[in-house]
C-alpha cells in the first residue's frame, strides 16, 4: 500500500473538481449551412426554385456525404437498384425549413411545396458567386439538375417502389 | 427256441402256524392250471406276473396287486392263518439255456420294489441260490438303469427295446410292462379287449401299436425313423446350401457382382462348366469376374508401360540438410505470417487516422464556409444571423437542436480551432504507425527473401535426390495405383469365391450319401419282410377265427390293419360291435396268431402267452374245443402257453383227449400247508 501512495498522487486529487464545457457541434447541425443545402437544392432541382418536403429530405440525406452522393446518383440513373428503407429522414432538416420559411428565405406556393422567395433568391446568388463555399454541394447539384427529375420520380425513389 | 420258458413256480407263505406254499413245474407246450373259484389259480399267474415285475398289468402296483392269501391270512379249511412272510420264486430260462431264479418277497422285511435273481434253477434244481443280485423296480430308470430289473430282464430275454416318443416328445425306451399285455391276458380286464392292460401312465405315443410292431420285429417303425432321419437330413443340407449361396453373394457382392449358376437344389454331381461363378458388369454387359481380370491385367500393363521409373534416395546427409532446410522455412514462415499480420494492424490504425484527417478536414472546410454564409445570411438580412427567432423574435441559437441551447456548444471560431488542434494531433499520432510501417515492410523483405533463398534449396536437394527425368504424371500413378488396388481386390475376391465354391463339393457328396440311403429304404413305411409277416398274421388269424366259430361278422377280407395292426374287416376295426363271447374269440385268435406268425419269424415275442379263465362269458364248448386244440397242438419247441381255468375237472379232461398238454389240477387250494 505504502509503494502504491508514493507511485499514484492520491493525496494530491484528493479534491477534485469538474467544469461544464462547450461541446464540438458538427458543421450539418449549423442553420446556416442547412438553409444553404435548402436554397440550392430548390434552385438545381427544378425549373421554378421549387419542391416537396420529400424532395429536401432526399437530397438532404444525398449530400449528408460523398458515399450517398454517389448513391444517390445510382438511384436516380437506375431506380430498380434501389435497396429499401435506405432513405433516412432528418429532424434537423424539418428545423431548418422552418427556420427558414420564418426568416422569409422561402415560402409556400401551397401546401407541402416549398418556393424560394426573393430574399432566397439573393442569398442564392452569394452562394453560386462565392467559388470557395459548399463546393462538393454544388458540383453534385450541378449533375442532379442535367437530369431534371420530377416530384414523381423522387417519391418512387423514396419509398422504393420501382 | 422261445425266449423266455417259464420253467417252474414256487409260492412260500410263512404263516404263524406253519409253512404253506406250492411249487408248480411247467413244461414246453400247452401247460393248464385247473382250480375251482377263488382257489388260487389266478393267484399262481398273478404270482408269476408279479416275480417278472409286471404285476402294473393287473391295475395295481407292488403287492396291492395280489390276493390277501399271499400278503395278510389264508383260510385253508375252516382255520384262519396269518401271514407274515411271503414271496416267489420264478425259474426261467432264455434262448441260450441259461437258467435264473427271480425271487421277489411280498410280505417281507425287504422292498418289495427289490428283485433277487439268482444263477441256476433254486426251484427245480433244489435249494435257494446263494449268489443272489439284487435289481429295484417301479422307480426312475428302472427299465434304463443298470441296477433296474427290467433291464436285465430285457438284456436276458434278448430284448433289444426301441426308443419311442412320448406326448412330450422325449425319446425314451420302451417299457416291457407295454408290451406284456400281448402275452398275459388277465382275468377280468384282459378279456375286455385286445391290449386291454396296456399303461398309460408312461405317455408313449401309440404305445400299443410300438408293442405290436416290437414283438412283430417290425421294420417299420425303423424305417419311419429311418425316414424322418433323412428328411432331417435334407432339410439340414439345403439349410447349408442355401447359407453357401448367401455366403457367395456376399463376397460377390462386394464388387457389385452376381453368383450365377448357382444350383439352386442341392445335387449330388457338377460338371465343370456348371461350376457357379462371379459376373460382373462391364460397360453394358455382364462378364465372367475370370474374364474382366484378364481384361484389367492387360488394361494396367498398358498403363504401366514407361513408368518404370525408380525412386531412390541416395544421399543420407542430403536428407539430413533437407531435414534442417524444411524446419528453418518453417520458423520462417511463422516469423513472416508475424510480421505480415503486425502490418496490417499497423496499416489499420494509420488507415483510421488518415480517414480521421479526411473528416476533420472536412469539418474544418465546412466550418469555414459557414462563417462566410453566415456573412451572406447578415447581408440579406437573415434575422437567425442576430440570434433571434423570426417568428417570436426571441433568442435563440443557430444550432439546429432543441432550443434554447446555444451555451452548451462552441462557438464557430472556437470550433475551427479545435478541428484544427485535433488534425494537428492526429497527425502527429499518425507518425508512429508510419515509421512502424517503413520498420516492418523491411523486415518482411529480408524475411521473404530468405524464406526464396532457402525454398530454392531443398528444390536444389530434392532434384538430387530424386532422378529428374521421366518423371511420370502424378495423375498417372494415382490412376495406376488405383488399378492396381482394384485389381488385387478382385483377384483376392475371386480366390476367395472359388474357396468357398469348393465347399460345395462335401455337401454334394453328403446330398448324395443322403439319397442312396433313402433308396435303400422301401416306398412305403412297410419293409417286405413287414409285409410278409402282416400278410401271415392275417391269414394266421383269420385261420383262428374261422376255427373259434366266430358269429359276429363274415370271416373274409380280414386283414390287419397297417394302422394300428388291430384286425379289420372291410376297413372296419372287428372288435367293434362285437358280441362279448366273440370278443373273446377275437382276443383268442389275435394273440395266437400273434404267437405264431412270430414263432415263423425273427421276432421278439418272448413265446409264452399266459391266459387266465379263457372260458369267458359261458363260450360255447364247441369254441372251447378248438381254442384248446390249437393251443395244444401249437409247435411245443418254440412256444409255451399257461392257461388257468375253473372247467370242471372232467370236462376239461374230456376236452384235452388228442391234445398235448401237461395239466395241473388242484381239488382243492393251491396254496397249501407244505410239511
Amino acid at each position: 500500500m505504502n509503494s502504491n501512495n508514493e507511485l499514484l498522487p492520491f493525496n494530491a486529487i484528493a479534491k477534485l473538481s469538474f467544469r461544464k464545457r462547450p461541446k464540438l457541434i458538427s458543421p450539418d447541425l449549423r442553420y446556416f449551412r442547412r438553409l444553404s443545402l435548402i436554397i440550392l437544392i430548390l434552385k438545381y432541382t427544378s425549373f421554378k426554385g421549387q419542391g416537396s418536403m420529400l424532395k429536401l429530405q432526399f437530397f438532404n440525406w444525398a449530400m449528408a456525404s460523398a458515399r450517398n452522393m454517389k448513391l444517390s446518383l445510382e438511384y436516380i440513373n437506375e431506380p430498380r437498384t434501389i435497396k429499401s428503407n435506405i432513405i433516412s429522414y432528418d429532424p434537423s432538416l424539418q428545423r431548418a425549413i422552418e427556420f427558414a420559411l420564418g426568416d422569409e428565405f422561402i415560402g409556400f406556393i401551397k401546401t407541402g411545396t416549398f418556393k424560394l422567395s426573393a430574399k432566397g433568391e439573393q442569398f442564392l446568388q452569394y452562394l453560386i458567386n462565392d467559388e470557395t463555399v459548399l463546393v462538393p454541394e454544388k458540383e453534385y447539384l450541378k449533375i442532379v439538375s442535367t437530369k431534371s427529375i420530377s416530384e414523381t420520380q423522387v417519391e418512387s425513389i423514396v419509398k422504393g417502389i420501382y | 427256441m422261445q425266449k423266455l420258458f417259464i420253467n417252474a413256480l414256487k409260492i412260500n407263505v410263512m404263516t404263524n402256524k406253519g409253512k404253506f406254499g406250492n411249487t408248480i413245474i411247467f413244461h414246453k407246450g400247452l401247460n393248464i392250471i385247473r382250480a375251482n373259484n377263488s382257489s388260487g389259480k389266478s393267484t399262481c399267474l398273478n404270482s408269476i406276473l408279479y416275480a417278472l415285475g409286471f404285476e402294473i398289468l393287473l391295475g395295481k402296483k407292488g403287492t396291492e396287486a395280489l390276493t390277501p392269501v399271499l400278503k395278510e391270512q389264508l383260510i385253508f379249511g375252516d382255520e384262519v392263518f396269518k401271514v407274515i412272510e411271503s414271496s416267489v420264486d420264478l425259474e426261467i430260462k432264455n434262448s441260450k439255456d441259461e437258467f435264473i431264479t427271480i425271487t421277489r418277497h411280498i410280505k417281507s422285511s425287504f422292498d418289495n420294489r427289490l428283485v433277487f435273481v439268482s444263477k441256476g434253477k433254486s426251484v427245480t434244481g433244489g435249494g435257494p441260490n446263494e449268489s443272489n443280485e439284487p435289481y429295484y423296480l417301479h422307480s426312475v430308470g428302472s427299465a434304463q438303469n443298470e441296477r433296474g430289473f427290467h433291464r436285465y430282464l430285457a438284456n436276458f430275454i434278448g430284448f433289444n427295446l426301441p426308443t419311442v416318443k412320448t406326448y412330450q416328445d422325449e425319446d425314451i425306451l420302451l417299457y416291457m410292462e407295454c408290451i406284456f399285455p400281448l402275452f398275459f391276458i388277465e382275468q377280468t380286464r384282459g378279456w375286455s379287449g385286445l391290449q386291454s392292460t396296456t399303461p398309460t401312465m408312461y405317455q408313449i405315443k401309440n404305445v400299443q401299436r410300438v408293442a405290436v410292431e416290437f414283438v412283430l420285429n417290425l421294420d417299420v417303425s425303423e424305417i419311419i425313423k429311418k425316414k424322418q432321419q433323412i428328411l432331417l437330413r435334407k432339410t439340414l443340407l439345403r439349410n447349408k446350401w442355401d447359407s453357401l449361396k448367401n455366403g457367395l453373394d456376399y463376397i460377390s457382392s462386394s464388387c457389385d457382382g452376381l453368383v450365377r449358376n448357382y444350383p439352386s437344389h442341392p445335387i449330388t454331381t457338377i460338371e465343370h462348366r456348371n461350376i457357379p461363378f462371379v459376373s460382373v458388369k462391364k460397360d453394358n454387359e455382364w462378364i465372367r469376374l475370370d474374364e474382366y481380370l484378364i481384361f484389367l491385367r492387360e488394361c494396367l500393363g498398358n498403363s504401366k508401360s514407361g513408368m518404370d521409373v525408380v525412386l531412390e534416395s541416395t544421399d543420407n546427409n542430403a536428407n539430413q540438410e533437407l531435414k534442417v532446410l524444411k524446419n528453418t522455412l518453417y520458423s520462417k514462415q511463422m516469423m513472416l505470417e508475424t510480421t505480415q499480420e503486425l502490418i496490417a494492424q499497423e496499416k489499420g490504425a494509420a488507415y483510421s487516422l488518415r480517414e480521421r484527417i479526411v473528416q476533420l478536414e472536412l469539418e474544418i472546410k465546412n466550418n469555414q464556409d459557414i462563417i462566410k454564409l453566415k456573412r451572406y445570411g447578415a447581408i440579406v438580412q437573415s434575422k437567425l444571423e442576430q440570434g433571434e427567432c423570426p417568428t417570436c423574435h426571441q433568442v435563440i441559437g443557430e444550432v439546429l437542436l432543441k432550443q434554447p441551447n446555444d451555451k452548451e456548444f462552441l462557438s464557430l471560431d472556437d470550433s475551427l480551432m479545435f478541428l484544427k488542434q485535433q488534425k494537428e494531433a492526429t497527425k502527429f499520432l499518425l507518425n508512429q504507425p508510419e515509421q512502424m510501417l517503413g520498420l516492418r515492410e523491411k523486415e518482411l523483405a529480408t524475411l521473404e527473401r530468405d524464406i526464396n533463398e532457402i525454398r530454392i534449396k531443398i528444390k536444389d536437394i530434392n532434384n538430387e535426390l530424386i532422378q529428374p527425368s521421366a518423371m511420370p504424371k502424378i495423375s498417372e500413378m494415382r490412376e495406376v495405383i488405383k488399378k492396381e488396388e482394384n485389381l488385387a481386390k478382385l483377384e483376392s475376391l475371386l480366390k476367395q469365391f472359388d474357396q468357398k465354391t469348393t465347399e460345395l463339393y462335401p455337401l454334394m457328396d453328403l446330398w448324395r450319401i443322403i439319397l442312396e440311403d433313402e433308396a435303400k429304404l422301401p416306398r412305403d413305411t412297410f419293409s417286405e419282410t413287414d409285409k410278409v409277416k402282416l400278410k401271415k398274421f392275417g391269414e394266421d388269424f383269420t385261420e383262428n377265427i374261422v376255427k373259434f366259430k366266430y358269429t359276429s361278422k363274415i370271416t373274409k377280407g380280414i386283414t390287419i390293419s397297417e394302422d394300428n395292426y388291430k384286425p379289420i374287416i372291410d376297413g372296419f376295426e372287428m372288435a367293434s360291435g362285437s358280441s362279448a363271447s366273440d370278443n373273446i374269440r377275437l382276443i383268442w385268435a389275435y394273440i395266437l396268431a400273434l404267437q405264431e406268425t412270430c414263432s415263423q419269424f425273427d421276432s421278439n415275442h418272448i413265446g409264452v402267452t399266459f391266459f387266465d379263465e379263457p372260458g369267458q362269458h359261458a363260450m360255447a364248448n364247441v369254441s372251447k374245443f378248438q381254442f384248446y386244440h390249437r393251443i395244444g397242438h401249437i409247435d411245443r419247441n418254440n412256444n409255451q402257453i399257461l392257461v388257468a381255468t375253473s372247467e370242471e375237472h372232467d370236462t376239461l379232461v374230456n376236452m384235452l383227449k388228442e391234445i398235448p398238454h401237461n395239466l395241473v389240477s388242484f381239488d382243492d387250494k393251491v396254496i397249501k400247508p407244505i410239511p
